[in-house]
């Protein structure tokens, strides 16, 4: 028997996978493909205190070994995720996490004060990489001393374990790391999408309405990797790692890398069992490995000394 | 945005739109197929036939599957599909589709004997009321899922006509198909080398023009999205009853990434997966 549970900074996970926002709508469109109760958690499709409409169409487009979208954080809001989906969530023995963004630091206040008080959210996880519309429309996670205000004000009212997901549109995203943890996130979870482009030379025209979109699946998961590595060196709080993967090998490196646990997101749009897939992957390769807990593959990285 | 209450059960004797609300569905599952054979019925058009019992028990006309066509990452995503007929006595299910890039070449690779994996029988398929006379206007591959839908009018009793359109004769699918079930399409062709020169609507609007009683009629349509738009106007100007089968960009199929939305009549969006793909063309936005 291998022990896979996790409490990462208070958040208590059964299994180190957690399916990501955006690509697991409330969880509920997967459960007739997955039994929800086995795998470790769910970050819920991002919401904002008011419903969002979302970007004009075409969304998304294919690329190779991935794909651009630009859905444009469309959700149902807080209200309406509490009343008609968190009923039917909270029957499911798993951490439930409820992905959240604003377009101003006082709107990730607010969301973060509405999310605190629900019965059955295990964590609130920050989406960063969004602009502040209020001012100057710099997307808060790119900046260090936005994000450091956004966060430090969400810290003040967020009255669950507090995950900050991070942008890798960035320089240096040891630097955004720190500055997350300094002010006060619990956890950081990397990466969100990267931003990327695709033409149709045909029709001379972008291939997304939006023009620009966000990169996922196996093609970011080198840069992905590579980032959760770095940051998990960079902090001392827990981190979660995800960008690109498919299956239970693509989750070993990350967390040999230094996750803690890790998101599956894309990879449940090819398959809808992949997270659980990864589930018995995981377990089965620690069996192989002989060990006794999932903690003890975590950060195992092995450096060959230089020479 | 209002989610569609699946568990609702169906109501008689309501508005098209609140039926289509009511309607219950048989939501898919994962699936390994096989395939029987997958031959190419015309220039770049191909008939591809698989079998599962499950899946064939499970389908409605209008529904459509998600195809995996590669067994690696490239190309990553599935491809949707409509369900082109159900063969419940031999559990098979036919599809017709069209080469038009990466996934659907690679599509073309599956011999039979091979076995495919598939998501389905996914969202809405056709509302079909009793004791209504039912127009199919079918445009290019849009024709696939009303081969279907004319075989389940037919065994209700129902009187059907169908209409074809393509930019050329090559591009008249289906024929054989309706030719089989005793329906003699009209047809239309851009460059007139098959049937009449000129659009499918104008077959549409030339057959409605005698029509007395528009509520005995329903429209179904199916093809690119600006023959559906001219289906729709032309048939909300006669008030006759009318059913579009959309398409859209899908990343999962199952109502969860939002990628595939169409705005409805309150301009609210609404997923083509789940919502869909057949919508009362009267519930959408044009
Ligand atoms: C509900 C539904 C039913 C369909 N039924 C049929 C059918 O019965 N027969 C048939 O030939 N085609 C059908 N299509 C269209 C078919 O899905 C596309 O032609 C196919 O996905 C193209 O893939 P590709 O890789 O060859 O083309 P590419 O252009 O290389 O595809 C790139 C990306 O765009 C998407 N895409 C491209 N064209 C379309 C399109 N017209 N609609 C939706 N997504 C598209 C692809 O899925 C892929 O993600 C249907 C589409 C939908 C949404
Ligand atoms: C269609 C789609 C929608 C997404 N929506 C959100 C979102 O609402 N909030 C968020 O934090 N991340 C969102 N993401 C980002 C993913 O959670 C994830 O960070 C990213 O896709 C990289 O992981 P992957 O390669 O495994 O998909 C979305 C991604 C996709 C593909
Ligand atoms: S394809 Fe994902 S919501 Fe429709």
């Amino acid at each position: 028997m291998v022990d896979m549970s996790l409490d990462i900074a208070g958040i208590r996970l059964k299994n180190p996978v957690i399916a990501a926002s955006g690509t697991f709508g409330y969880g509920l469109e997967f459960e007739k493909y997955i039994d929800l109760n086995l795998i470790g958690g769910i970050s819920v499709k991002g919401l904002s205190v008011k419903p969002r409409q979302g970007n004009p169409t075409p969304r998304i487009v294919e690329t190779p070994s991935g794909m651009l979208n630009a859905i444009g954080l469309q959700n149902i809001g807080i209200d309406a995720f509490i009343k008609d989906k968190m009923p039917l969530l909270r029957k499911y023995d798993t951490a439930i996490i409820a992905n959240f963004f604003g377009d101003s630091v006082d709107e990730y206040v607010e969301a973060a004060e509405r999310l605190s008080d629900v019965e059955g959210i295990a964590a609130l996880e920050m989406n960063i990489s969004c602009p502040n519309k209020q001012e100057g429309w710099l997307v808060f996670g790119t900046d260090p001393s936005l994000l450091k205000r956004v966060v430090g004000a969400v810290r003040k009212v967020a009255k669950l374990p507090l995950i900050v997901k991070l942008s890798p549109n960035v320089t240096d995203i040891t630097v955004t790391a720190r500055a997350a943890e300094e002010s006060g996130a619990d956890v950081i979870s990397l990466i969100n999408t990267l931003t990327g482009m695709a033409v149709d030379i045909e029709s001379r025209k972008p291939k997304l309405a939006n023009i620009t979109g966000g990169l996922s699946g196996p093609a970011i998961k080198p840069v992905a990797l590579k980032m959760v590595w770095q940051s998990a060196q960079a902090v001392s709080i827990p981190v979660i790692g995800l960008g690109g993967i498919m299956r239970w090998e693509d989750a070993v490196e990350f967390l040999l890398a230094g996750a803690s646990a890790v998101q599956v997101g894309t990879a449940n749009f090819v398959d809808p069992e992949a997270s659980l897939k990864i589930v018995e992957g995981i377990e089965a390769y620690c069996r192989r490995k002989g060990v006794g807990s999932i903690r003890e593959i975590i950060g195992s990285l092995k450096i060959p000394a230089k020479g | 945005m209002a989610r569609i209450d699946d568990k609702a059960g169906r109501v008689k004797g309501r508005s098209t739109t609140a039926r289509f609300r009511q309607l219950s569905t048989t939501y898919g599952t994962k699936l390994k197929v096989k395939v029987i054979s997958n031959e190419e019925l015309s220039l770049g058009y191909y008939r591809l036939l698989v079998s599962n019992s499950a899946l064939s028990g499970a389908a409605k006309a209008g529904q459509f599957l998600m195809l995996k066509v590669s067994q690696g990452d490239n190309p990553l995503l599935r491809r949707p599909m409509s369900i082109s007929r159900i063969d419940l006595s031999r559990g098979e299910i036919e599809i017709l589709y069209r080469v038009v890039g990466r996934g659907t070449k690679k599509l073309t690779e599956f011999a039979a004997g091979m076995s495919m994996d598939i998501l389905g029988p996914l969202g809405k398929g056709f509302d079909i009321p009793p004791s209504k006379k039912s127009i199919l206007v079918g445009g290019g591959i849009g024709i696939a899922p009303l081969i279907g839908l004319a075989e389940e009018l037919l065994k209700g009793g129902g009187e059907v006509v169908v209409m074809i359109g393509g930019a050329a004769g090559n591009d008249v699918i289906g024929l054989p198909q309706f030719e089989s079930l005793g329906l003699s399409p009209q047809i239309s062709t851009d460059d007139g080398s098959l049937g009449i020169k000129g659009f499918v609507t104008s077959l549409l609007e030339g057959y409605i023009s005698s029509i007395t009683n528009p509520n005995d009629y329903l429209i179904y349509g199916c093809g690119p999205n600006v023959m559906l738009r001219e289906v729709h106007r032309i048939a909300s100007a006669a008030s006759i009853e009318c059913q579009v089968s959309l398409e859209g960009r899908m990343g999962c199929g199952l109502g969860a990434c939002l990628s595939c939305v169409v705005p409805d009549k309150d301009n609210k969006y609404v997923t083509v997966c789940k919502d869909g793909p057949v919508f009362d063309s009267r519930s959408l936005s044009w």
